[in-house]
C-alpha cells in the first residue's frame, strides 16, 4: 500500500465512523482478529486523476444494521436499518475515500471517484493479511487501499 | 411557512441522514423532496418548485456537475439555488462548481449546524 495514502485511511476512517456513524473506534487487537474463515460483507471504491486506485471496507453483515440505524438515526431492530445496511457501508467507503484523497495529496489535485460497489469476496484474504485493522463499537473492520502513482 | 428543498443523491442513507439533520437543525420545512441523481432531479423540477437543490456530485446517469449545468442553462431553472454537498475535497473542482453557479458547498460528514447555516447562508432569513 502506498504509505501517504495509508497513513490518510487510518487517520480518517476512524474519523469518519466516528462523525458519520456515531461509533466508537479503536484499533482491533492482534487476538481479536477474525479466523480465516471470517466471511464478512465487503464494499469497494475505485478513483482516478493524478493517481488511480481502490480502497475496500469489509465487516460483519451485523455491523451494516448498526451502521445504518446510526446514520439514520434510528433503532437497529427498525427495518429500514437493516434494508440500508449495503448502502450505508458504500456511503462510509465513499466519504472514506473522498477524505483521504485529499488528507494524503492536499486539495489541489481532482479526482474522479467511482460508484461505491460490493467487493468481491475472493480478494478478502490478500486483503487480511496487509489490511487495516479498527475496532468499531466490538465489531471488527477491515480497510485496505492500493494505489498506482 | 417553510421551504421546499430538493435532496438529490444515490444514498438513501444520505437522503434519510439529511431529512434526519433538517429535523435536528429545526430548519423550517414545508416539504423534503427526494431524487437518486440529476436525471430524477430535473424530471422533479419539471413537476415541481422548489426553494433550494442539495445535491451530491458522484452518482449515476447525470452527476451533480451535469445537473448544476442542466439548471443553470434553463431559463426555466437557472434561478434555483444549487448547493453542492459531497465527499469530494479538490479545490479544482469547487472552484470550477463556484464558477458553474453553485450558491455553497458542504463536506460530508456535515453536522446539523452546518446544513442550518448553509441554508440560511444560500436562502437568508426564514420565511
Amino acid at each position: 500500500m502506498n504509505g501517504e495514502l495509508r497513513q490518510a485511511m487510518e487517520i480518517v476512517s476512524v474519523r469518519i465512523l466516528e462523525d458519520a456513524a456515531f461509533l466508537f473506534v479503536e484499533p482491533l487487537a492482534e487476538e481479536d482478529k477474525p479466523d480465516p474463515d471470517w466471511i464478512p460483507t465487503g464494499a469497494e471504491l475505485g478513483w482516478s486523476g493524478p493517481t488511480r486506485g481502490t480502497m475496500r471496507i469489509w465487516t460483519d453483515p451485523d455491523f451494516l444494521v448498526l451502521l445504518a440505524a446510526n446514520m439514520l438515526g434510528i433503532e437497529e431492530d427498525d427495518t429500514a436499518a437493516a434494508k440500508a445496511g449495503p448502502d450505508a457501508l458504500r456511503e462510509v467507503l465513499n466519504m472514506i475515500v473522498g477524505n483521504s484523497l485529499t488528507e494524503a495529496w492536499g486539495p489541489g489535485p481532482a479526482f474522479h471517484l467511482e460508484i461505491p460497489e460490493i467487493a468481491d469476496p475472493d480478494l478478502l484474504s490478500s486483503d487480511m493479511s496487509d489490511g487495516y485493522w479498527v475496532d468499531a463499537d466490538n465489531h471488527p473492520v477491515l480497510f485496505w487501499c492500493g494505489n498506482q502513482q | 411557512m417553510g421551504y421546499t428543498v430538493l435532496v438529490v443523491d444515490d444514498s438513501e442513507t444520505i437522503r434519510g441522514a439529511l431529512v434526519k439533520a433538517f429535523g435536528m437543525a429545526k430548519l423550517p420545512m414545508d416539504e423534503i423532496i427526494q431524487a437518486r441523481d440529476g436525471q430524477d432531479a430535473i424530471s422533479v423540477l419539471r413537476e415541481r418548485w422548489v426553494d433550494i437543490v442539495l445535491t451530491d456530485i458522484n452518482m449515476p446517469r447525470m452527476g451533480g456537475e451535469e445537473l448544476v449545468h442542466a439548471m443553470k442553462a434553463d431559463s426555466a431553472f437557472k434561478d434555483i439555488p444549487v448547493a453542492v454537498i459531497s465527499t469530494e475535497g479538490s479545490q479544482t473542482r469547487m472552484d470550477s462548481l463556484r464558477q458553474a453557479g453553485i450558491a455553497g458547498y458542504l463536506r460530508k460528514p456535515c453536522k446539523p449546524e452546518e446544513i442550518r447555516d448553509l441554508l440560511h447562508q444560500v436562502l437568508g432569513d426564514w420565511k
